[in-house]
């Protein structure tokens, strides 16, 4: 009974939150990746998450497939060769011109990336969620307590990224913390801490942004004209990222939403909409009971 | 490794990772760097980033090749012909190093008038007895001339001019390899390998340095040790050996490999590289094994004369006596002594070739009774693994130690190939066996590094460490001789063997290890550095003596211990000194990060250029000074010259920085060290699709088969089989998987064996993404899912569509993932050199569907949550729970 | 074949762990509302014999919430992790909006439901009917702009459907009443809620069409995809009680125009469950 009293009352008790710090977040570069996973074999072990089980996608080596409720970080890969690339190879080419030997471009790369939570701004998780157990904590990172998470999933319907979903096992939302235990004692989340390349880059967001800019220019002066920053800024549907990428593709292509939409933008009018549909059928049957056929 | 050995005087990476990272250029050849050691690849990552040129040569599009800025697609087992290419370029286009060369390399010197190169005839060289697959008779015509002055100074041309000159006998013999030829012979573009050498060449000389980087995917060919021996060649001809950026760096395919050929567990090796004595008169004493010093074990034939006898008198291999006699100090004692050769007689004297391969071919034959299995699993990984599990099946007894019961511990009652476990004699004793981390030891590692690891934790219930095993088996050995009076049990009675703890063990925590009996490990480390006999540390293998006043385990660790208390392989300063960290580790020898950097200064001591310095002569101090430990005699002028006669180091001149060399030079010609030729030449291997098109000698002369039924090999261009397999690894995994396969984290990343083909030829043999194909060669057919990716080319090789095949090695029948093994399609055959099998390119075919096998392997129950792990951790409070085990609300569903 | 890309045609995002139950929870919410929301009405506006119908509406109201809320409960897994949501107001989120509602919405049904059964502290109704009534109304929209305000496939861009899951509860609690009344066989009260139901169902067909012609790819997807339920919708929801309404009166006809709109409800909101699920497996 006691244990009872106690669970009913626990969601209730409010602890002061500490003290704001300075903002923290990621920036993934994907330029960088070299897909060798112990982003997601890191996380998986400092965080003690299970298995998803053995499921051979044979696409590509994304045997992950997703980010799940036990899967916070996963490396997506992209094979782009041109379909002319899989047909026998041209006669060898007697024109040793060094020159035109060296400019020959490349034909075909493989994209790397490794996907996470976004930790956004503005989180529609965040919004969405009635419990209040989805927070902005102490370094602005979008952070589940899941002692307070009912498990109602609307934060799973609300992340344009896919990035959320609700844990068989305990019935709870689960995402990247950003090692949030790690960063209270002053240590590097463990992707960053195992990535070999630095392409996961952990730190405070300013100095972030500022080492991004700088990269994005260094890869595009190298010739890759695709290259782009995703989510380094706010757009007019969405907010700032806090785990934010550079890119060498157009990001549908990397399995991210070319333009997020923050989904509680339109709230506010499809309540005015859904009034007024309320509204007419309250007047018509209003209308009804007060102008009825004298009887 | 005899490839580097020979080359350069020592079998070992010439450089260390991080110094990739200085690196102008770097060439990865039969090596997937990014997947197999993806830790060291952050140097290359850097390296480019810096503005290298990254360039991976290989038969798959790997992530590696996903980083480099170009990707050359040649076909398995054809990467001797596209370095004779690059070389080729550099010598025919005027673009090696030109002082380098003339002096630190062997370019001048004049080779003996008896020789023919393997250009004149047919790809073979002379004195080969095709009875023995080896070179034998013709003797002495792989050597340099001599003059004629009594005492057998090496003719030289430094001119480079004379028809029989090193360098003219090298550009004759690689001038076939034209880009033409090598694209018929590889499959890739003509252009392409002129840009590679370009890309080389113009990233060499003075101010800029190129490195290479080998794996497995160069070792594992009957032609591996040639392959190394030519990107040696290149690297001398353009100048990159000994520098900052430069050198070749040689990929381990295990966590402490190059410590156990160090300090080995090589049949034919002592610690140190000292050869093992041979049942020959020349080894019969102790005396006589000196004499005829190490180049002995390594020139081609015992008796002929040559070149190789230099070794034990000039340079630094002179010093073999103090080496096996503080060796036979350290391992004997007290009784070890003068009078009876310090116990030399008590070494066993080798009568044949027991490398791993002959011992397992023997043992399928039931040649042998018993094995103790430590840390390996022949079962799955080794090649022709169905003939290895025959022969587990022909023992009588087998020790396993490892951590889980893997494919050769349960071979009896889980392979789905073998028959009733009723029929299977052979007994197993499975011991389990402690992880690194509950035992403290020292890796050494790829770059020669010493690295001390502790023990965070007792091994959980009977897990023992291999050393407590070994300690106590070796206890319990001396105890059962302790009384026997026959003179063969004397090197068990007199063997030194205390390493028993002084002082109990303590954890990390402060709590008392649970395991007692545990041996002092640093102990052991302290007899491979070396003491004075009954007193201090040595410092330094200089100290070393020959009059057994010293006792040393392993010569070239010597210094990793230099006091009581100061285990340098546990020092971790982080910290860059302007080219090298000294103070992380200790790298053998003496703490050289790079080898050879003399070279790294002109003839007369000078850095080649600022940007490349490393190390100098300093006119003032008098000494050689700079950012590494000079591998060279400190305080030796650049200008000194050996008197006529000068034995042992003083014939080492000031300008030459191969000082393990008797001529102290690197070798482009090597008059003895590989056993299957002195110059590099293209064979195919021995189960190829194609004719050899660069001479009329299909495969390696020398290559050694094993037949039996268990062992048929597609020779000479089997139609049957019209594909080229090659094995490989992922990152995922390690190994044939005896320790990846049982666990759920890696498991989930790479879940099943699969086959990597071309769309092309997925089509051709209607193979469907994802669904089941199935792989034959001449051993046996395996099935696997297939994983049609256009990152597999088909290759035009001359004239003809080559697909290839790939293979990761890493599945087999016990484990939470099973799979069909790739090793049950390689075969069993071994080069001259260094026995090493051809698992990176056999021949196979491939068609959709399954095998149908009467028995599938089955997988142990997925640990999908391993038990235990919904508790929360102990003694942690609830905030600071991992979120996979924070459990307040304690619900479970399903 | 070679693998496919990630391309711009897979959905990025996760359906939510929403199935039956939360299709039953969505009917149940809206009919318990409608019930009440009709009653409140007819209740307050109406005479006696109105009062009498509408009494009907409160005792069925309740027990329907009830099969609402476990249903919620199951959803969750655990009937305690409901009062998680009741430690905090968020009015950004449609969900703390709706379960405030439903708190209260439960409490006042409650009440409305024992006072009409026992008869006890009817004097308490009228009051009770207009502090219930708009948070009824609440009951019967937040769901709606819940869906809507997601980053679901189909969901995401239907901004009408807040309007649809009101007029769908208005439309239901009408049709039961209507049923109810016919049954009692008071034709007053039946008459002028079959001409409102008659009305409503003209503008729930509006409202359909403008969601139908609204929307992204996904929802014309789902449209093709969900092609049955959606006429199921159309023709047992809309078309069938509308004619039966507009051409024929009597407790038979009335009870299966009332069963024809809960079902044309029903297969709507079985749909909308359905779409992220169907189009992410795609």
């Amino acid at each position: 009974m006691a244990n009872l009293l106690r669970d009913l009352l626990y969601p209730f008790t409010r602890p002061t939150p500490p003290a704001s710090r300075r903002a923290t977040g990621f920036f993934t570069d994907t330029t960088l990746c070299i897909g060798c996973k112990a982003c997601e074999v890191a996380c998986k072990q400092w965080n003690q998450l299970p298995s998803d089980g053995f499921n051979f996608t044979a696409n590509s080596y994304d045997n992950t497939a997703q980010l799940s409720a036990t899967t916070w970080r996963h490396v997506k890969f992209l094979e782009q060769f041109p379909p002319s690339d899989s047909a026998p190879p041209s006669p060898p080419d007697m024109n040793l011109d060094l020159r035109s030997l060296l400019m020959e471009a490349q034909n075909g790369r493989w994209l790397m990336m490794s996907d996470v939570c976004k930790h956004c701004s503005a989180a529609p998780c965040q919004m969405a969620c009635p419990t209040g157990a989805i927070i902005h904590n102490e370094f602005d990172d979008v952070y589940i307590q899941n002692d307070i998470c009912n498990g109602c999933g609307y934060c799973v319907a609300a992340c344009p990224f896919g990035v959320i979903s609700r844990s068989a096992f305990d019935g709870h939302a689960h995402k990247c913390t950003l090692c949030y235990d790690r960063q209270r004692d002053d240590l590097m989340p463990a992707c960053a801490k195992a990535c070999p390349t630095e392409s996961i880059r952990f730190g405070p967001l300013d100095e972030l942004h500022e080492h991004a800019v700088g990269r994005l220019e260094e890869v595009k002066a190298r010739g890759f004209k695709g290259a782009r920053l995703y989510g380094d800024r706010a757009s007019d549907t969405y907010s700032a990222l806090g785990a934010f990428f550079l890119l060498l593709d157009e990001p549908s292509r990397y399995g991210l939403p070319d333009d997020p939409d923050t989904p509680q933008r339109h709230m506010i009018g499809d309540y005015i909409r859904g009034a007024a549909g309320t509204l007419i059928w309250v007047a018509i049957l209003a209308i009804a009971v007060i102008a009825r056929a004298p009887g | 490794m005899p490839g580097l050995g020979a080359s350069f005087g020592r079998g070992a990476a010439t450089t260390f990772q991080a110094d990739l990272a200085a690196s102008d250029c770097i060439l990865i050849m039969g090596s997937n760097m990014a997947e197999a050691h993806p830790v060291g690849f952050r140097f290359v990552v850097e390296a480019r980033e810096r503005g290298a040129a990254l360039i991976h040569v290989d038969p798959r599009f790997t992530r590696t090749s996903a980083m480099a800025n170009l990707f050359v697609p040649i076909r398995a087992g054809s990467d001797l012909a596209f370095l004779g290419g690059i070389i080729n370029y550099i010598v025919s286009n005027d673009r090696w190093f030109k002082e380098y060369v003339l002096h630190y390399s062997n370019a001048s010197a004049i080779v003996n008038e008896a020789f023919v190169d393997a250009e004149q005839n047919n790809g073979i060289f002379p004195g080969l007895d095709p009875a023995r697959h080896a070179y034998m008779k013709e003797t002495g015509s792989w050597n340099y001339s001599t003059l004629p002055d009594g005492i057998g100074a090496v003719e030289r041309d430094p001119s480079l001019q004379h028809p029989r000159c090193v360098f003219q006998v090298l550009r004759r013999h690689f001038a076939r390899y034209t880009p033409e030829m090598v694209s018929r012979v590889c499959g890739c573009k003509a252009g392409d390998v002129v840009r590679v050498a370009e890309l080389l060449c113009r990233n060499s000389g003075r101010e800029r340095t190129s490195a290479i980087v080998y794996a497995l995917g160069w070792t594992q060919h009957t032609t591996g040790v040639q392959m190394i021996r030519a990107a040696g060649i290149i690297q001398l001809l353009l100048g990159n050996i000994g520098r900052p950026g430069g050198g070749i760096m040689a990929m381990r395919g295990h966590c402490s490999i190059q410590g156990s050929t160090d300090v080995p567990t090589m049949y034919n090796l002592l610690p140190g590289y000292l050869s093992h004595p041979d049942a020959v008169p020349q080894n019969a004493t102790l005396d006589e094994y000196i004499r005829h010093g190490r180049g002995f074990a390594n020139a081609r034939n015992c008796s002929a004369s040559g070149f190789w006898q230099e070794e034990a008198v000039l340079g630094y291999w002179s010093h073999i006596g103090s080496f096996i006699v503080s060796l036979l100090k350290a391992w004997y004692g007290d009784a070890a002594t003068p009078d009876n050769e310090f116990g030399f007689q008590w070494l066993p004297k080798l009568d044949g070739d027991y490398s791993e391969l002959p011992m397992f071919f023997q043992m399928h034959r039931g040649g042998v009774k018993g094995l103790f299995l430590i840390g390996q699993n022949p079962a799955a990984g080794a090649p022709n693994a169905s003939l290895n599990r025959a022969a587990l099946r022909n023992l009588d007894w087998i020790v396993v130690r490892d951590w889980f019961e893997h494919e050769s511990a349960n071979f009896w009652y889980a392979d789905p190939t073998a028959g009733d476990p009723k029929t299977i004699k052979t007994e197993v004793f499975f011991l389990p066996a402690a992880t690194n981390i509950e035992k403290d030891g020292s890796f050494t590692n790829t770059e020669r590094l010493l690295q001390w690891h502790e023990k965070a934790l007792d091994p959980p219930g009977d897990c023992r460490s291999d050393t407590w095993f070994i300690y106590h088996l070796g206890q319990r050995l001396k105890k059962l001789y302790a009384h026997s009076t026959l003179e063969r049990d004397a090197p068990i009675k007199n063997l030194t063997w205390n390493y028993s703890r002084t002082s109990p063990a303590t954890l990390p925590d402060g709590s008392q290890s649970r395991i007692a009996d545990e041996p002092e490990v640093e102990k052991v480390l302290q007899e491979m550095n070396g003491r004075r006999v009954g007193g201090e540390l040595l410092t330094g293998f200089g100290e070393l003596k020959a009059d057994g006043s010293t006792a040393c385990g392993v010569w070239i660790y010597t210094g990793v211990f230099p006091a009581e208390g100061d285990n340098r392989a546990h020092s971790r300063n982080p910290a860059l000194n302007g080219a090298t960290y000294p103070g992380w580790g200790f790298a053998w020898p003496a703490n050289r990060r790079t080898l050879y950097n003399r070279a790294s200064a002109d003839p007369a001591g000078k850095p080649w250029s600022e940007r490349k310095k490393l190390i100098w002569w300093d006119e003032q101090q008098s000494k050689w000074t700079g950012f590494d430990v000079p591998d060279f005699e400190a305080d030796k002028h650049p200008s000194y010259r050996p008197a006529m006669g000068a034995l042992g180091m003083d014939a080492i001149a000031g300008d030459a920085p191969f000082i393990m060399h008797p001529d102290g030079r690197g070798w482009l010609f090597a008059p003895f060290g590989v056993r299957d030729g002195p110059l590099p030449t293209h064979y195919e291997p021995l189960e190829s699709v194609v004719k050899n098109q660069l001479y009329a000698t299909q495969n390696s002369p020398t290559v050694r088969e094993f037949r039996a039924d268990l062992n048929l090999l597609a020779k000479d261009v089997d139609p049957e089989f019209p594909c080229v397999a090659t094995t490989y690894r992922l990152t995922e995994h390690y190994l044939s998987g005896p320790m990846s396969r049982f666990n759920s984290w890696l498991n989930e990343l790479q879940p099943e064996m699969f086959v990597e083909i071309d769309p092309e030829l997925a089509l051709e043999r209607g193979i469907e993404n994802g669904a089941w194909a199935v792989v034959r060669s001449r051993r046996g057919a395996i099935e696997a899912r297939a994983m049609v990716t256009p990152r597999i080319k088909p290759l035009l090789v001359d004239g003809k569509t080559i697909h290839q095949v790939g293979l990761p090695i890493h599945w087999g029948y016990a484990g939470e993932t099973v799979g069909a093994m790739a090793n049950d399609l390689t075969s069993l055959v071994a080069d001259l050199n260094v026995s090493m099998h051809e698992s990176k390119a056999f021949s196979v075919d491939i068609r959709a569907g399954r095998l149908g096998a009467a028995r599938v392997p089955k997988a142990i129950e997925a640990a999908i949550r391993p038990a235990g792990t919904d508790n929360p951790i102990r003694d942690t409070p609830e905030f600071a729970q991992p979120e996979g085990r924070q459990q307040r609300w304690g619900l479970k569903r399903g | 074949m070679p693998q496919a890309e990630l391309s711009a045609a897979r959905v990025v995002t996760k359906a939510p762990p929403w199935h039956r139950s939360v299709a039953i929870d969505l009917l149940c919410s809206s009919l318990a509302a409608g019930l009440f929301a009709v009653a409140a009405i007819i209740y307050l506006l109406g005479d006696a014999t109105d009062r009498a119908v509408a009494m009907v509406g409160f005792v069925l109201a309740f027990p329907v919430m009830i099969v609402d809320l476990v249903c919620l409960v199951i959803d969750l897994g655990d009937p305690l992790r409901f009062m998680n949501m009741t430690r905090v107001i968020k009015p950004g989120s449609p969900m703390s909006v709706g379960v405030w509602g439903i708190v209260v919405f439960s409490l006042v049904s409650f009440l409305c439901f024992a006072i009409s059964l026992v008869g006890i502290g009817a004097y308490a109704l009228p009051f009770l009917a207009l502090f219930g009534f708009p948070f009824a109304l609440v009951v019967a929209n937040y769901k709606g702009v819940l869906f809507s305000t997601t980053a679901q496939p189909g969901w995401s861009s239907m901004r009408w459907l807040g309007a649809l899951i009101s007029i769908s509860a208005g439309s239901m609690g009408v049709a039961v009443l209507l049923a109810a009344a016919a049954l009692a066989g008071v034709d007053d009260p039946a008459a002028f809620l079959r001409t409102a139901l008659v009305w409503i169902l003209v503008v729930y067909a509006i409202v359909f069409v403008a969601l139908q012609r609204e929307g992204d790819r996904w929802t014309r997807a789902a449209r093709r995809t969900f092609a049955a339920g959606m006429w199921l919708t159309v023709l047992v929801g809309i078309i069938v009680p509308l004619a039966i309404a507009l051409l024929a009166a009597g407790p038979e006809t009335d009870c299966v125009a009332a069963l024809c709109v809960i079902a044309g409800s029903a297969a709507f909101r079985d749909v909308l469950v359905k779409i992220p699920h169907r189009l992410d497996a795609n």
